[in-house]
């Protein structure tokens, strides 16, 4: 109840500042699309990818601006301090974003207020060791005598927290050796030996499966995608499919609601687009563009499903 | 692959008529790397948006272009005004400077582009012998080694500021302190950040170099009056200095081809940058140099050695990318996020895939190593004027176009504020005599250092000693840190 | 140590390894606020940056052990960074000068802040006729315009009097 009143209040004292402007012409300047991470990252090639088809729908200059820091948490907040005006959104990631707010560490944002816009996509996760290492299955880590090591940038970060949350429920002991640089480094953290597996998004470890240089032991998904590696669901994990990165846009709180869906549509429409269709699968970035409604459903299901599991986080 | 692959390269730039994208890249390059606290970081990353709507491979040429101009641009301020352009060039000043106040301003500009030049040739050359290798050059080197690598770095800092061994360590442990500030790579938790979000990813580089180095030496210039090269005689300063420079990076071959194989090594580690290669290689050549006392006071060897390590690491840092797509330095980072706004993947098959890129860029950077010594070489007449003018004038206007640099790169006012506090700190440690150069580069390594140590703790079981015992690679850095403590303190001793 | 005594006296008092050794030990005793991974490294080197402190006080005695801690750890004054010695008044004026830049810069914004600080600078410190101080200003305000505004299209930061979100753009 006083989250929809603040709710409420803030879109009110938005429509009073701005949207009497903003609805006349709206858009008549750039859009600004915050990316909290870097150039070069995954997060940054779909904001990239996404841009140039916004700017045709929507007749004004996409300008990408890269805020990178704090695990994304300040791109974040940048967006979420934003005018909702409509002339500024961004890319979200989740669960990365969740699970710092749900252990309080959040700083600058609140995901149960964004104006969310539309899901982009999602990425499965897989299960990979060294190409000649002889681990054969995920068992074969889970039975060391010891914690099997894995490698990852941050602690906050969803790989860590997927590996951490689904080895743990199926009693599988795990040490994640932390402070990677980015995902590259992780995987060849693996290929100098240092780790004994890791857990990383399907897109980032295709590269060096196909190098000969990491093996994949598991795909974290109900039905397999990449050929002869066996699924979570197929190998008696079916929890695991849960666990995916989602990119999510979404903009300040309290956009004027015609606004919002105008934008809605015109990201929908240009992830759909030929030439976003066409890169992601030239990059094996996954794309498929669903709307606010679902984008909303989705968030609502994702903080309710690592809630669950918030002691076991909170106690890392 | 190899020699014809990179000859076609050669070609295509000069045919295209894309060189001028690379002489473009080498004039920026300069320039950032002459305004202190700014460099080749700094002008990629305003460089990149701009690259979005260029030819990938033009983009390559721009981006070597400036990768490989800036170090010498660095150099220039680092000999003139004791105030070096890029963190790397910070061991040139200890005799550079010297050389400039003692009116041989040319002499040392002169060894410094020729040595940058030569060093910059020796790395790409020894880059292409080693790309056969280059994958198990890359895995060789883990977290132990980066942990042992920064320390021998620091190590190799405090030394090489003569006589003042116990007051670089101080400085040192400062900056390392300073370094943890932020939030913890390896926890993730946020520490000393006096509540403001401003402190989350830690102090950050550029302003602290810019206020440390230029602010403060400003300061000092200014108190001092006059002019830099002081009362040295104006007649002697002429351009015939700058021939002699370069004569005698040849003459001094073996100073040349260590710093730049040390360049190289230290380069291609990947995380560490070549931050540390320039001191390593000062101060390997002052521990073995027949007369150690002469450096720190005008020797030319103290130029030649870090301005070719320097360029060499350039080489060195193309290493880890080719052989698995993943960046050797912050300059290399920012040339695969060019590659990725181009829809170019970079991971371990980049030399297969982007061919055309990678040695676009190596030939590029190969041009601008010379191109860059080659344009500062006609200009040194004019740079070495320098020396000459007026700390009324040089003062305002090197205060007023670093801080403008430093708002540049990330658009905040709070990174100005922080510069000018950095140049009161960098002031006062000049006045008491604590070296502001072991600050900065423990600041530099801090991160690096504190990550690696602990990622260490974690691969080895808890048992860091043993693990390393049973590295040789670990064995021969633990073996050089312990040289480099103790030689000078051992001849001290014995000189007495 | 005869060195010594051309060294100014405060410069080789025993204030600043004092105050840096307080310095170091305050810090080692905030990282105990952390968790233990987090406060193992900065209690570790400020432990021994605060150690080492110590014995830069201690090496700054006149007598045997100064001495000896001198020449064994290299910490003598023989190689001075700044061998002139300004007085005090003039040392926080030009710290005053760097405030004062950044002060309007804050209010007013680069752009018109460089001119207006080279030519105020080169005129009231330098004593510089006004001819040659607005020429110097205007060259290099033509610099910064045509690198960072034109060549790179930066916005500069243009004070909190004109930026039209105030104090929100920090």
């Amino acid at each position: 109840m006083l989250k929809t009143l603040k709710h409420g209040l803030i879109a009110a004292a938005a429509l009073a500042v701005s949207a009497g402007a903003a609805m006349a012409e709206w858009p008549d300047k750039p859009i600004k699309f915050i990316v909290g991470y870097s150039p070069g990252g995954g997060f940054d090639a779909y904001a990239r990818a996404l841009a140039p088809e916004l700017e045709k729908s929507l007749g004004v200059e996409v300008v990408v601006e890269n805020v990178p820091g704090a695990g994304g948490q300040k791109g974040a907040a940048t967006i979420y301090r934003a005018d909702p005006d409509g002339y500024t959104i961004g890319i979200w990631n989740i669960p990365g974003l969740t699970v710092p707010q749900l252990l309080g560490k959040a700083n600058g944002f609140d995901l149960n207020d964004v104006t969310w816009l539309a899901t982009l996509g999602n990425s499965r996760y897989a299960l990979a060791v060294k190409a000649d290492s002889e681990y054969q299955k995920l068992e074969d880590l889970c039975s060391l005598g010891r914690p099997f090591k894995h490698s990852d940038t941050g602690p906050a970060s969803t790989s860590s927290v997927t590996a951490y949350i689904a080895m743990n429920l199926i009693d599988c002991p795990i040490i994640n050796v932390t402070g990677y640089k980015g995902s590259s480094d992780t995987i060849v953290a693996l290929m100098r030996g240092e780790v004994d597996a890791t857990i990383k998004p399907i897109a980032s470890l295709n590269k060096y499966v196909k190098s000969g240089d990491v093996r994949l032991l598991m795909t974290f998904e109900d039905t397999p995608s990449v050929e002869g590696v066996p699924s979570s669901g197929e190998a008696g994990y079916p929890d695991f499919s849960k666990f995916q990165v989602v990119r999510v846009i979404g903009g300040p709180p309290g956009i004027p609601a015609d606004i919002a869906a105008r934008l809605s549509e015109a990201v929908v429409a240009a992830a759909s687009s030929d030439t976003v269709q066409e890169w992601s699968v030239s990059s094996k970035r996954p794309v498929d563009p669903v709307g606010p409604e679902e984008t909303r459903a989705l968030m609502d299901e994702l903080m309710g499903f690592y809630t669950t599991y918030k002691d076991l986080l909170a106690q890392k | 692959m190899g020699l014809d692959v990179l000859f076609d390269a050669v070609l295509a730039v000069f045919t295209s008529g894309s060189v001028i994208y690379v002489f473009l890249g080498v004039v920026l390059g300069l320039t950032f790397g002459v305004i202190p606290g700014l460099g080749g970081t700094t002008a990629l990353a305003l460089l990149i948006p701009v690259t979005f709507s260029m030819e990938s491979l033009d983009a390559m040429y721009l981006a070597g272009g400036v990768m490989g101009a800036t170090s010498f641009g660095g150099s220039i301020t680092a000999i003139l005004l004791n105030t070096p352009g890029t963190a790397p060039n910070a061991a040139t000043t200890f005799d550079g400077y010297p050389l400039a106040r003692q009116g041989k301003a040319g002499l040392a500009i002169g060894a410094s582009a020729c040595a940058s030049a030569m060093g910059g040739l020796i790395g790409l050359f020894t880059l292409l012998l080693v790309i056969p290798v280059a994958r198990e050059l890359v895995l060789a080197f883990g977290p132990a080694e980066f942990f042992l690598l920064t320390i021998l770095g620091l190590v190799a800092i405090a030394v090489s500021a003569r006589g003042k061994l116990l007051r670089g360590l101080i400085a040192g442990g400062f900056g390392l302190l300073l370094a943890f500030v932020g939030s913890d790579t390896v926890s993730g938790e946020l520490r000393f950040t006096l509540g403001t979000d401003y402190l989350w990813d830690g102090i950050p580089l550029v302003p602290t170099l810019t206020g440390m180095f230029a602010l403060s030496q400003m300061i000092e210039l200014a108190l001092k009056g006059g002019s830099v090269a002081g009362n040295a005689d104006a007649a002697k300063q002429r351009i015939s200095g700058v021939w002699e420079g370069v004569r005698a990076v040849f003459v001094n071959w073996p100073t040349l081809l260590r710093g730049s194989a040390i360049g190289t090594i230290i380069g291609a580690i990947p995380g560490l940058g070549g931050t540390v290669a320039s001191f390593i290689a000062y101060t390997s050549t002052v521990q073995t140099s027949k007369n150690p006392e002469s450096f720190g006071k005008g020797n030319i060897l103290g130029v030649i050695a870090p301005e070719s390590a320097n360029n060499a690491k350039d080489g060195g840092s193309l290493v880890p990318t080719v052989a698995f797509g993943i960046p050797g330095s912050a300059e290399t980072a920012l040339f695969l996020g060019i590659l990725v706004l181009h829809g170019i993947d970079p991971g371990p098959s980049i030399l297969l895939d982007n061919q055309r890129e990678v040695y676009g860029l190596i030939v590029a950077l190969t041009l601008s190593a010379v191109g860059a010594s080659v344009i500062g070489l006609i200009f040194s007449r004019w740079l070495v004027m320098i020396t000459h003018i007026n700390v009324d004038f040089l003062v305002p206007v090197v205060v007023a176009v670093s801080l403008t640099g430093v708002y540049v790169l990330a658009g905040k006012p709070g990174d100005v504020m922080l510069a000018m506090i950095m140049g009161v700190i960098g002031y006062l440690m000049i006045r008491f005599d604590y070296p502001r150069l072991t600050l900065v580069i423990a600041l530099v390594l801090g991160e690096t250092c504190e990550r690696s140590f602990h990622q260490t703790r974690m691969i080895s079981d808890y048992d860091m000693i043993g693990f390393m015992a049973a590295r040789p690679q670990s064995l021969i850095l633990i073996v050089l840190i312990v040289l480099t403590l103790l030689l000078p303190s051992l001849r001290r001793v014995k000189w007495r | 140590m005869t060195q010594n005594e051309t060294v100014p006296r405060k410069i080789r008092s025993i204030w600043p390894p004092l105050v840096l050794m307080l310095a170091a030990i305050g810090m080692v005793i905030w990282a105990q606020d952390y968790g233990r991974g987090s406060r193992l490294m900065p209690t570790v080197v400020g432990s021994l940056t605060a150690v080492l402190c110590v014995l830069d006080l201690l090496s700054r005695l006149d007598n045997g052990l100064g001495a000896a801690l001198r020449l064994a750890l290299g910490a003598d004054f023989r190689n001075r960074e700044m061998s002139h010695d300004p007085a005090l008044r003039a040392e926080l004026g030009m710290i005053g000068w760097m405030v004062g830049f950044i002060v309007v810069m804050l209010g007013i914004g680069i752009l018109p802040t460089v001119p207006l600080f080279i030519a105020a600078y080169m005129r009231l410190q330098g004593k510089r006729s006004w001819t040659s101080a607005i020429l110097s200003a205007l060259l290099v305000f033509g610099f910064v315009l045509l690198v960072f505004e034109i060549l790179l299209g930066t916005t500069l930061y243009r004070g909190v009097l004109f930026d039209p979100k105030g104090f929100g753009a920090w």
